[in-house]
């Protein structure tokens, strides 16, 4: 790609493996992810398909049972996968932050905000005034109204969108280059998830960050991202730029999860669109294409060969469809 | 045609704290969950009742079904009264009416098989019907394969626990079911899936559904009519198309762009509330909403907007609605 | 969907534990290590070589030997014949104890788990009260209102375990009341002893199985100790605690009686731990391998 230089985050034919009693699970193959500074790169697809997985191990973290089967992870050129858990903690928290969808979990229930805020500056210089002052800004840049006095506050006493935005205020306060925001607004209602987002929006122009999104809300991912790396059973099929993925779609897959999201179905239905069918044996994951036995226009060539990325519409719009290869048979 | 239920004014309430702490504060024990709320269902009709946490929702379900009692206000299904039934009147009544839980595999028993748990209903009721064909033909009626009778519900996904969940409301023929938050935790696909079952169901057997969700999609496509409620009260009620194409309330309105189609380039029209849900254990003054109301007006902080009729079975609480006179 | 043409016929509960138990080497160990243990209590009288009690007129504190595979104690009896007959007398104990212990505490916990608050309060209180006295404090004083016998044993033991059982039970049934597959039952109009016996029984049984096979141990310990301080089981009865106690006091002249005493309670205890965790893993069904 052309825009290495500005390249960020950028992951190359990733393979994750999951031991399980059965044999190993490949949660993620060959998967490709290119995030430029400062953009936000949306994560989408239905559970199962790995976008936590992935998410989880960009910051180098992976359950006990999962390992790194093949691949790279660069960051600035730096390869997370081969990093001991010294250096994985020198990066998290400074170059890499997160934010997760439980903001009660991830919070210590028994220190008080200002408390982790200043544990978390650690590294940083200047006294404790100086980080207690830098800790209050944060918050009140969030949005936590008199935020000097909530310092003192404890996780519990704020309300779900408010623990949130302190989440948020966390994981920005020592201004990473990548922001991983695993489901950030599943476990919120409605209008607060609206509010997030702005937040969000805002703290990324602000701030210059680069944020890879995970969600499986359609809608959230148009609004905020500028690219969109659709996932299915732990394959990337479709990848481009957030207009180019949701006006063209060019992988089956994508274009039956824009079907049935209800929100674009305007008149009123008794028979919504669905995707027939469920997902592959990731144990033994089948031959050719991950979602022949799902897809309506599969045929022979798709049960035998692995389908690569073919260019689709845009310059950097990319899906794993034979229906796209234009040299070929099709 | 009498509604087959019929709720009028209803009130719940919860403790807010002890009743000596309360009596020595001089403070009320007890905050109003569901505040002064109407409505009713028809036979084969679909309501459903949209708000945010907080908002009273499953309260009203759970009062329906006789697990919190009612404060106040009456509670009629098929004309009888049943908010001061007894234990053995609601024994009667639960064979006609079903509820579907929030929590798909959570709300299964976890040692039971599938099989045993959709003809649970059947067992508790006393019912003595041949319980193998029985659950052969409720698997098969929600698209289910036979053999899931010997599944236990851990080994089901979400979307299959939803169908055994579905069964289950249906075993004993209920004439209403209360369905809370139908498409919690599913994916978009699936959720598509648990909607159309749900509104075949209703085409078919022609029951009465009561649906609960903080989710548009959901009410859009399978309700006839809608409320929205906000701090236990329903700030506007209505046909759900109508609803859906001419907002009056300004929650409502906030709740439709909150639902946004995934489409980069559509007109971005989101409306941002500022700040949450007010605790209702210490409502706003005035118009409870104006808090939070971008149109809000120093009247509304003032005086508690009545009900406003506006055409046919719409109806909403507010000073300044959006949707200017009205039009019916 | 997978479409299985067969109609899908369930494999019985114990068929599937059973294979799940096969393939945890350390829970098939302990399996056969009480299997062994319980076999050689029940077959006691036909197993042993000779009468426990009978004075022999060989060596005393003989080593093992073709005749006394164990050796001889102090009066000359042999060891193996008593250390059989020790472990009948201390199955019994583990069976009656916590069969008492485990029946009461289920029903206790039951009631204080899903009844109303006040009767918890109550019930608490009491669980509280006994166990604020040492097991063996406890026992001392009963033995000293009663006297010594294997029925006080009995009886210490389990009045002590009692509340431990209905303090796990009312913990789960009180997580499980407000779980919504209760709400759904009852809203369903299912009755509170419905409610009880099929949907939160099976759900805290597991958990207090388990903790009960790990609790044989214990009670054989118990029942060992205080027959070693000559509170429980009277001479010339055999228990393992009175073999350890006879062979402390003659450790200088053999270590035969302490080492055959005390190997059965290391054997019991392995055997009865293994197997716990291994029924723990297959009886808990989140933690069970399966798609």
């Amino acid at each position: 790609m052309t825009e290495a230089a500005d390249s960020l985050l950028s992951v190359k034919n990733l393979s994750i493996d999951f031991g399980t009693p059965r044999g190993a699970l490949h949660a993620l193959r060959g998967v490709e992810l290119e995030v430029p500074k400062g953009r936000i790169m949306g994560l989408v697809g239905e559970s199962g398909c790995g976008k936590s997985t992935l998410a989880f191990s960009l910051a180098g973290l992976l359950p006990s049972n999962g390992r790194v089967a093949g691949g790279a992870i660069l960051l600035n050129g730096e390869d997370v996968t081969k990093m001991s858990e010294r250096e994985l903690r020198d990066i998290r928290g400074r170059r890499v932050s997160m934010i997760f969808q439980d903001p009660m979990t991830a919070l210590n229930p028994v220190a008080t905000i200002g408390r982790q805020m200043l544990d978390i500056q650690y590294r940083d210089a200047g006294g404790k005034a100086e980080k207690r002052r830098r800790a209050a800004e944060m918050l009140d840049r969030v949005g936590i109204p008199d935020a000097a006095a909530q310092l003192a506050a404890y996780p519990h006493q704020f309300s779900g969108g408010m623990r949130q935005r302190v989440c948020i205020a966390m994981a920005l306060l020592t201004k990473p280059d990548l922001l991983i925001a695993d489901e950030p607004t599943t476990a919120l209602d409605a209008t607060l998830e609206v509010q997030i987002i702005e937040l969000l929006r805002e703290l990324q122009q602000e701030m210059g960050c680069a944020i890879v999104f995970v969600s499986h809300h359609l809608g959230t991912v148009a609004e905020l991202c500028d690219d969109v790396t659709v996932m299915y059973a732990g394959e990337m099929v479709e990848r481009g730029t957030v207009r180019d993925v949701f006006h063209n779609p060019a992988h089956p897959y994508t274009q039956a999860l824009l079907e049935c999201d209800p929100a674009r179905i305007k008149d009123a239905t008794r028979q919504l669109p669905t995707i027939p069918g469920t997902l592959p044996d990731l144990v033994r994951v089948p031959p050719g294409c991950i979602f022949r036995n799902r897809c309506e226009h599969a045929w022979e060539r798709c049960a035998t060969e692995h389908p690569p990325h073919y260019a689709a519409s845009g310059p950097r719009h990319v899906a794993s469809c034979h229906l796209l290869d234009k040299e070929g048979t099709a | 045609m009498s509604p087959l239920l019929e709720v009028e004014n209803l009130v719940v309430r919860y403790p807010a704290m002890g009743r000596v702490r309360a009596a020595l504060k001089g403070a009320e024990p007890e905050f109003e969950a569901v505040a002064d709320v109407s409505f009713g269902i028809k036979a084969g009709e679909t309501l459903g009742l949209v708000g945010e946490s907080g908002s009273g929702k499953s309260t009203i379900a759970r009062t329906l079904m006789g697990l919190k009692r009612a404060h106040s206000g009456s509670i009629r299904f098929d004309g009888r009264e049943i908010s001061d039934a007894s234990a053995q009147e609601y024994a009667r009544l639960r064979r006609e009416i079903a509820m579907m839980w929030q929590d798909p595999v959570g709300s299964l028993s976890p040692r039971l098989t599938v099989g045993a748990l959709v003809t649970e209903p059947l067992k508790i009721h006393g019912r003595r019907a041949d319980r193998r064909a029985e659950c052969k033909r409720l698997l098969e009626m929600v698209g289910l394969p036979a053999n899931f009778a010997g599944r236990f519900p851990h080994q089901l996904s979400g979307g299959q626990a939803r169908r055994v969940g579905v069964a289950r409301a249906l075993a004993l023929d209920p004439r209403l079911v209360i369905a809370d938050e139908p498409t919690a935790g599913l994916d978009m696909s699936v959720q598509a899936e648990v909607l159309n079952l749900l509104a075949e169901m209703q085409t078919r057997l022609g029951i009465a559904i009561l649906v609960i969700t903080h989710n548009l999609n959901v009410v859009r496509h399978i309700t006839d009519r809608m409320a929205i409620m906000y701090l236990g009260r329903f700030v506007e009620t209505g046909p759900t198309e109508r609803i859906f194409h001419a907002p009056c309330h300004p929650y409502t309105e906030a709740l439709l762009s909150a639902n946004p189609e995934p489409d980069p380039d559509a007109a971005q029209a989101r409306i941002t509330l500022s700040g949450e849900m007010p605790s209702p254990r210490r409502r706003p003054e005035g118009c409870e909403f104006h808090s939070r109301c971008q149109y809000a007006r120093p009247e509304c902080a003032r005086r508690a907007p009545g009900v406003t009729e506006h055409g046919p079975q719409h109806a909403f609480t507010c000073h300044f609605p959006i949707c200017g006179p009205s039009a019916a | 969907m997978a479409e299985t043409t067969a109609s899908y016929k369930e494999p019985s509960a114990l068929r599937v534990y059973a294979g799940q138990l096969r393939r945890n080497p350390m829970g098939m160990l302990g399996l056969v290590l009480v299997l062994i243990v319980v076999a050689t209590a029940i077959f006691a009288p036909w197993l042993a070589p000779y009468d426990p009690n009978q004075i022999m007129l060989g060596p005393r504190m003989g080593a093992p030997s073709a005749e006394h595979w164990l050796g001889t104690d102090q009066l000359g009896r042999d060891l193996l014949s008593r250390v059989i007959a020790g472990g009948r007398i201390a199955m019994l104990v583990a069976v009656a104890t916590l069969g008492a212990a485990l029946s009461v505490g289920l029903a206790l916990g039951l009631i204080a788990g899903y009844g109303p608050r006040w009767l918890d309060n109550i019930l608490l209180l009491i669980f509280d009260a006994v166990r604020s006295f040492p097991v063996i404090v406890f026992g001392l004083a009963v033995v000293a209102l009663v006297g010594p016998s294997l029925y006080t044993v009995i009886l210490v033991v389990a009045i002590t375990s009692i509340p431990i059982y209905a303090r796990i039970v009312r913990t789960q049934t009180q997580a499980l009341r407000g779980a919504e597959f209760i709400l759904a039952e009852r809203a369903m109009g299912a009755s509170t002893l419905r409610i009880l016996g099929v949907h939160v029984l099976p759900n805290v049984l597991g958990p207090l199985l388990i903790l009960a096979s790990m609790d044989v141990p214990m009670v054989i310990a118990t029942e060992a100790g205080l027959s070693f301080l000559g509170m429980g089981v009277r001479p010339p009865a055999p228990s393992w605690g009175t073999i350890l106690n006879d062979g402390y006091n003659f450790i200088r002249n053999s270590p035969w009686p302490v080492i055959a005493g005390s190997a059965p309670i290391i054997i019991v205890t392995l055997g009865f731990t293994f197997l716990g965790e291994a029924l723990r893993d297959i009886f808990d069904p989140k933690l069970r391998r399966n798609s």
